[in-house]
């Protein structure tokens, strides 16, 4: 059975004044799905998620809900409910009216909407909750409340809009997991707006990279943290290490790479050409630090270098590795042997590094310099 | 003078005149129209005389806007030239106070001293003629001594002395006087206006003036009855309350108005009102001059406020000197041509006249047209004075209490 | 010691206001309780005589006119309402940068004195004035018709005076309210109509009620609007020209000062009937 397509973007631009905050962007989301979009404030994200709630209109291109284009409706004919970043909760009114709201304006028998209430903030694990106004709540209550509130109308999408923002560190894993376990338990399609990649990480099943109103890579966590295709994408998810080489060869399922001194890496083939300028990709918690010039290389990826620091934090120790050709490289050594600080290597110590060709990745195209994003105003987006 | 508004509105009113639009005309006409002022300078002079170790000035109480002023000098009030010439002549120095409104309030303030038998603050005090009778009964005036004012005996008109307040003139002299009758547009009305009755016609249903100055409605409606207002008792009253408040009622009056009636007539808002002749002689220069003025032929009160020296007053020969200066013909002509009120001083009329011909022998036909206008408005005529009663006396303050409380049902047709 | 001034310094800290309420309300009002129990007058002097009776009195002579000015101003708080309302909205919500300038306008008129204003008006509003003499003229208008010195009059007045009053506080309400709430309320379908009802109107509810009570205090004691647009007519007389004119007029300060104890103990009682009606957390929240 083909997977039931729930939100579909198609082609959608959105422009303010001469500013494009979203740009000729297509999107599927499958039902039941928790899709996030990714990416720094200003990426159109937000927008993205507005337009799909009704709060804006595309410039240009339809959206649809299911089969249904809803491009022209306002929010309340849209079968969508939105977790809004601060949850704007209503003040004046309690809990038990927050989350009935919906309900009521639907018409719905007082009676069921009782029960529907309780049920709902037992899900939230808020009962007894009722009567309380939100001033009188902690900010993981509130985000509780505006959950139950929207989920109460069995929305077909949940849009959640930066919703953990507010919470401290502790909170927001605990809610992380909350939410997760939530959606799995409702099975209603989350699109998920967020500019934290752990956050995005934890709960996605998909997520869409943005940077400057367009999607820059979609894919699950694991794709996208292994395999991503941009330098922006790499760097964005995680620390990564680029060096700059030139595609020498096919080799089977795997290519090889010349970097500028000579050195030949090997990396997973798929979707490389066959010659040009790359970039070669590698995570810091998958390179091997041993002290000594590089031994047998039995298929593994090696360069030499020195360290130039290192830092002990008690799990892993933090090496920063400067190759002969200049590249700088980090390294997160797991501490399975050593004992302490005392036995981490020491700075201007020669050092060779292996990985598996398996764990590298390959950005096509020439190195380009990004010093970082280029921060788009983006009109209704508040990153808190 | 006639117990006048005072409501906060025309002191803000008077305050911005007094700044910007300060001029002749607007001068006279607001100085005709009654006098505003603030309470609370009264006592100023008072803790500044109990300060002062010896006395240097004599203290004079006038109503509002009842003198000449120095036009150049404005907004600056105390630049009095014709009372500056008499402090130039004399070299007695007058320290000229604004301080009195209301009859009633002012004498509250200086009753404990009279009562007690000390001096009061003030040398010279300017009554109405009936406070005059109630000051002089209680022995709170100095008699006047009339071998020192030989222009007043030489000049005060008739009809400006032996009046029933002070048959005699024992304690009192004019200052200036007036009448207030009607004022009507003929042809808004469609006919002639010759009795306050005519007011009560239905066809000017909304659209009659009436005042908010209880002693003037309540003579006019007295008048009307065939009542003496002068000598009138409560029960009187109460007849000319009835007659008012059913009209009230019916809706007859647009409005009691105080100063405000003038622009209300001349906008044609009103077809009649209540109103004060030298108001309606402006009027008919300056803005409308279809109103006619015209004495109600039942009687119509006639007003006039005094000179006095309060008992025990530290400068009484100094103000014997004042009053006499007064009827100056020279200075009352100074004084007429600028306040418009009735002078008691003979041959003034005249002498404006006169001055309206020199203007016009120097070409100056605006100032000349005014003057010529003004001059026969600065006295009584015989008809006048025939058709007009002095106010109600009401000595006994219960009395003055009924009948304000009675008219105070007129004015909200509450009754 | 210390502990001793800590725990006392929330109420020293209430010291200035409590003194400034003493002082300026306090005082006073027993100072206009003691005045309406003396007879007299002011020539003779007031005596405290006690006189009690005077209450009933004036609540005969003048009960009509307190019921007029009540509903005057509250004819006039609805008024300033409806007006104030959709000017307030459509200045917080689509104000955008011409928020200040548009807030100036709607204060503007008081850079002018209060009664300049209401002149003006009277001259505008004349029968033959600018409006209805052009009507007159063009034969919209019976000749007969006249507007001021009506009740209508007096309320147009007070409306247009004490619209500001309205409309500032309103405004500072709407602005508060977070746009995310009403986008909240859409999502949650409620259609326009039911999203500013439920949302947006009750959470400008504590402006709603600052203005009324802003509005309907000064007007209900207000004597300028009666005197000048209404011309002192019989028909409009509110209690505020009542109480001038017994003090300025006819100098009987103790009626005076019992139809202003009235006035203000009256304003009082109802202004805490409606706090308590619709609750005073609606002040502070």
């Amino acid at each position: 059975m083909p997977p039931q397509i729930d939100v579909r973007l198609d082609r959608v631009t959105k422009r303010f004044h001469e500013v494009v905050a979203v740009d000729d962007l297509s999107l599927e989301i499958q039902r039941g799905e928790f899709f996030s979009m990714l990416g720094p404030s200003g990426c159109g994200k937000t927008t993205t998620l507005r337009m799909i709630g009704g709060f804006e209109e595309p410039s240009e291109g339809a959206i649809y809900l299911g089969e249904t284009d809803v491009t022209g409706l306002p929010p309340f004919k849209r079968d969508v409910n939105t977790v809004f970043q601060n949850y704007a909760l209503f003040p004046h009114l309690t809990v038990f009216e927050n989350v009935a709201f919906g309900l009521r304006r639907r018409k719905v028998a007082t009676d069921q909407i009782a029960s529907e209430v309780t049920a709902m903030l037992e899900l939230v694990e808020l009962p007894g909750y009722e009567a309380r106004k939100p001033s009188q709540l902690s900010g993981g209550q509130q985000q509780r409340v505006a959950l139950a509130r929207a989920l109460i109308n069995h929305p077909r999408v949940l849009l959640l809009d930066e919703p953990l923002g507010a919470l401290d560190l502790k909170l927001r894993k605990q809610m992380q997991l909350e939410l997760k376990r939530i959606q799995t338990e409702v099975g209603i399609t989350f699109i998920y707006v967020t500019h934290d990649q752990e956050e995005a990480m934890t709960m996605s099943d998909r997520i869409a990279v943005m940077r400057a109103g367009r999607i820059e890579q979609l894919g699950n966590p694991e794709e996208l943290y292994e395999r991503p295709t941009t330098p922006f994408v790499a760097g964005f998810l995680g620390v990564s290490n680029l060096l700059e080489g030139e595609v020498a060869g096919h080799d089977g399922a795997l290519v090889s790479i010349r970097l500028r001194d000579g050195t030949v890496l090997r990396a997973p083939a798929d979707g490389v050409a066959a010659s040009g300028p790359v970039r070669v990709g590698v995570r810091p918690e998958k390179l091997r630090v041993e002290a000594g010039e590089a031994g047998p290389s039995d298929g593994l990826n090696a360069l030499a270098g020195v360290v130039l620091d290192a830092s002990y934090i008690g799990v892993s120790t933090q090496y920063v590795i400067q190759t002969a050709d200049g590249h700088r490289l980090t390294v997160y050594a797991q501490n399975l042997d050593t004992a302490g600080a005392s036995e981490a290597m020491a700075g201007g110590q020669r050092v060779h590094l292996t990985w598996k060709p398996q764990h590298t990745f390959v950005i096509s195209g020439p190195a380009e310099h990004v010093a970082g994003d280029p921060h788009l105003p983006e009109e209704g987006e508040t990153d808190v | 003078m006639s117990d006048p508004e005072r409501s906060q509105i025309e002191l803000a009113i008077d305050q911005v005149f007094r700044r910007e639009l300060i001029s002749r005309r607007t001068l006279l006409r607001r100085g005709a129209k009654g006098g505003l002022a603030v309470g609370a300078m009264l006592t100023l002079p008072s803790l500044l005389a109990a300060c002062a170790p010896a006395k240097t000035q004599l203290e004079w109480a006038n109503w509002p806007l009842y003198i000449d002023i120095d036009e150049t000098a404005a907004p600056d009030p105390t630049k009095y030239p014709t009372l500056n010439a008499f402090i130039k002549q004399t070299g007695i120095k007058v320290h000229y106070v604004e301080s009195i409104n209301d009859n009633e309030e002012f004498y509250g303030t200086i009753r404990p001293d009279l009562a007690a038998g000390n001096p009061t603050d003030w040398d010279v005090i300017s009554p109405t003629s009936w406070m005059v009778k109630k000051m002089a009964d209680l022995g709170y005036l100095e008699e006047i001594d009339h071998s020192k004012l030989p222009l007043w005996t030489a000049n005060c008109a008739d009809y400006a002395k032996g009046l029933w307040f002070d048959a005699d003139n024992k304690y009192s002299v004019w200052w200036q006087g007036g009448i207030t009758g009607l004022g009507y547009d003929p042809n808004l009305t469609g006919r002639e206006i010759t009795s306050f009755d005519d007011l009560f016609d239905p066809k000017f249903k909304g659209r009659v003036g009436g005042f908010s100055d209880m002693r003037d409605m309540m003579t006019l409606t007295l008048a009307t009855l065939g009542i003496n207002p002068t000598t009138a008792t409560v029960a009187d009253a109460g007849k000319a309350r009835d007659k008012l408040l059913a009209a009230a009622q019916a809706g007859q009056f647009r409005g009691f108005y105080g100063n405000e009636y003038y622009d209300s007539l001349a906008a044609g808002d009103l077809v009649a009102s209540v109103a004060w002749s030298g108001d309606i002689t402006q009027m008919q220069l300056n803005d409308n001059d279809k109103v006619q003025f015209v004495v109600p032929k039942d009687g119509a009160p006639r007003w006039n406020d005094n000179l006095c020296i309060p008992k025990k007053a530290a400068w009484v020969d100094q103000a014997h000197k004042l009053f006499n200066y007064w009827y100056d013909p020279v200075a009352a002509t100074t004084l007429s041509e600028y306040i418009g009120y009735f002078t008691p001083v003979k041959g003034v009329s005249e002498r404006i006249k006169a001055d309206a011909d020199s203007y016009r022998a120097n070409g100056d036909t605006e100032d000349a047209d005014y003057y010529d206008a003004v001059a026969p408005t600065v006295a009584p005529t015989a008809d006048d004075l025939a058709k007009t009663f002095d106010y109600p006396t009401l000595e006994n303050p219960a009395d003055e209490k009924a009948w304000n409380d009675m008219f105070n049902e007129v004015v909200t047709a509450q009754g | 010691m210390p502990r001793t001034r800590r725990r006392l310094t929330p109420y020293l800290l209430l010291l200035p206001g409590t003194a400034w309420l003493v002082l300026f309300f306090a005082v006073p009002m027993g100072y206009m309780l003691v005045m309406s129990l003396q007879q007299g007058s002011l020539s003779e002097g007031y005596h405290l005589t006690w006189n009690w009776g005077i209450y009933p009195d004036i609540a005969v002579k003048y009960g009509n006119l307190f019921l007029r000015s009540v509903s005057f101003a509250l004819a006039t708080t609805v008024l300033t309402l409806a007006i104030g309302y959709p000017m307030a909205y459509t200045i917080a919500f689509y104000g955008g940068r011409l928020k200040n300038a548009l807030l100036l306008v709607v204060i503007m008129p008081f850079f002018v004195s209060f009664v300049i204003r209401t002149l003006n008006w009277r001259m505008v509003l004349s029968d033959n004035g600018l409006v209805f003499g052009t009507l007159k003229d063009a034969g919209l208008l019976d000749q007969s018709f006249r507007f001021l010195a009506t009740p209508a009059s007096v309320i147009f007045g007070l409306t247009y005076n004490f619209l500001p009053f309205m409309v500032l506080p309103l405004f500072v309400a709407l602005e508060k309210i977070d746009r995310r709430m009403i986008e909240a309320a859409a999502d949650l379908y409620a259609s326009r109509a039911q999203a500013f009802w439920r949302i947006t109107f009750q959470l400008s509810l504590p402006g709603v009620v600052a203005g009324s009570l802003l509005t309907f205090i000064p007007a209900v004691g207000d004597f300028i609007n009666a005197d000048i647009i209404g011309a002192r007519s019989p028909d409009v007389a509110m209690i505020g020209n009542v109480i001038q004119r017994l003090f300025l007029n006819s100098n009987d300060f103790p009626a005076a000062a019992a139809l202003g104890f009235v006035l203000v103990a009256g304003t009082m009682l109802l202004v805490g009937v409606y706090t308590r009606i619709v609750g005073t957390d609606r002040l502070t929240s």
